[in-house]
């Protein structure tokens, strides 16, 4: 559980995708779409589940993070579980068809509505 | 390609989770909840701006002005706006001292929950099940793994933080720095002693710089 003692300014998050979710959260808790005790809430509950012994402690943590944000937004029918999958898909198709070194840009999938 | 071993042209393939943040973060942006400019500004705060130095430079402000450490103990919120160490995650703080006999020690058993204007994001090991779990239970064990061994007669307070209020330890002064300036002082707090999972050891009495 010890970690380094070293520098005064560790670095903040492991992975890219840590950041942005994080980001994405508090953009969200600033533009009103939940409180912050309401997530720490939600959070908290996810939280309990147990880490797969291949994920490491961060993955873990993220994941709920990123697990708690989809349920909040899904319940408040801010982000369907149909918009997302497509999206998921548009971003899978757009890094399989661009050839390395290029800008990934996914097509928008339309809105099944 | 100087990463491939076999032959695809296209772009590494992000992982999982990775491309479900992309997706939540495309349709936000489509539907205009969020802006781009404010996910970026949030990220490049909290990787490259505020940090433990925060909280550094605020302890030995308090080392060092007897008057507004007292303040910070009685009612820190005004002094800390009036400094700049305001803002998200830090809109309730509380500071509590550390003496001969009493250790604080802070935790979140909810979360994660801690003083982002003063801190940065937490640790790894501050959001473990481990640590979370353990801390109020038996923090003397818990801080002896860290490394810090109280005498039998200091007593230790857990702090547990909520989404509503946060806590920042004050550590004690170490010996051998009488006379330090401020940014002397605050390249020797570590993030650790300001929650209080570390003591922060006597100096030897000569600056890094080489002075007397």
């Amino acid at each position: 559980m010890r970690d380094e003692h070293g520098p005064i300014k560790p670095k903040a998050f492991a992975e890219p995708w840590h950041a942005e979710v994080f980001a994405l959260s508090v953009a969200l808790n600033e533009a009103g779409a939940f409180s912050w005790p309401f997530w720490a809430q939600r959070f908290s509950k996810n939280l309990k589940s147990m880490p797969k012994p291949d994920q490491s402690q961060e993955d873990h943590y993220y994941l709920q993070w990123l697990v708690t944000l989809e349920q909040i937004l899904q319940e408040a029918e801010l982000a369907s579980e149909p918009m997302v999958s497509h999206w998921v898909e548009a971003w899978r198709q757009a890094y399989l068809e661009t050839p390395h070194g290029n800008a990934v840009i996914p097509i928008p999938p339309s809105d099944p509505r | 390609m100087p990463h491939d071993h076999h032959d695809h042209p296209h772009t590494d393939l992000p992982s999982e989770p990775s491309l479900r943040v992309k997706a939540l973060e495309s349709l936000l942006l489509q539907k205009q909840l969020i802006n781009r400019d404010a996910l970026d500004e949030i990220i490049d705060t909290y990787q490259n701006k505020i940090g433990p130095q925060n909280g550094a430079k605020l302890v030995a402000m308090a080392w060092t002005d007897q008057s507004l450490k007292q303040a910070l103990l009685d009612d820190p919120m005004p002094v800390l706006q009036q400094l700049g160490f305001y803002g998200r995650q830090g809109e309730h703080m509380k500071i509590v001292e550390n003496t001969d006999d009493l250790h604080n020690l802070v935790v979140c058993t909810l979360c994660s929950c801690y003083p982002w204007p003063l801190l940065g994001i937490p640790p790894s090991w501050y959001k473990s099940d481990a640590y979370r779990a353990r801390a109020v239970r038996e923090p003397r064990k818990v801080l002896s793994e860290f490394g810090v061994d109280l005498p039998q007669a200091t007593k230790v307070r857990v702090w547990d933080s909520t989404a509503e209020i946060r806590y920042l330890v004050l550590p004690q002064r170490p010996a051998g720095t009488e006379g330090w300036d401020i940014p002397q002082l605050q390249k020797i707090v570590t993030r650790n002693a300001m929650i209080g999972t570390e003591i922060l050891p006597p100096q030897n009495g000569t600056l890094e710089s080489g002075e007397a």
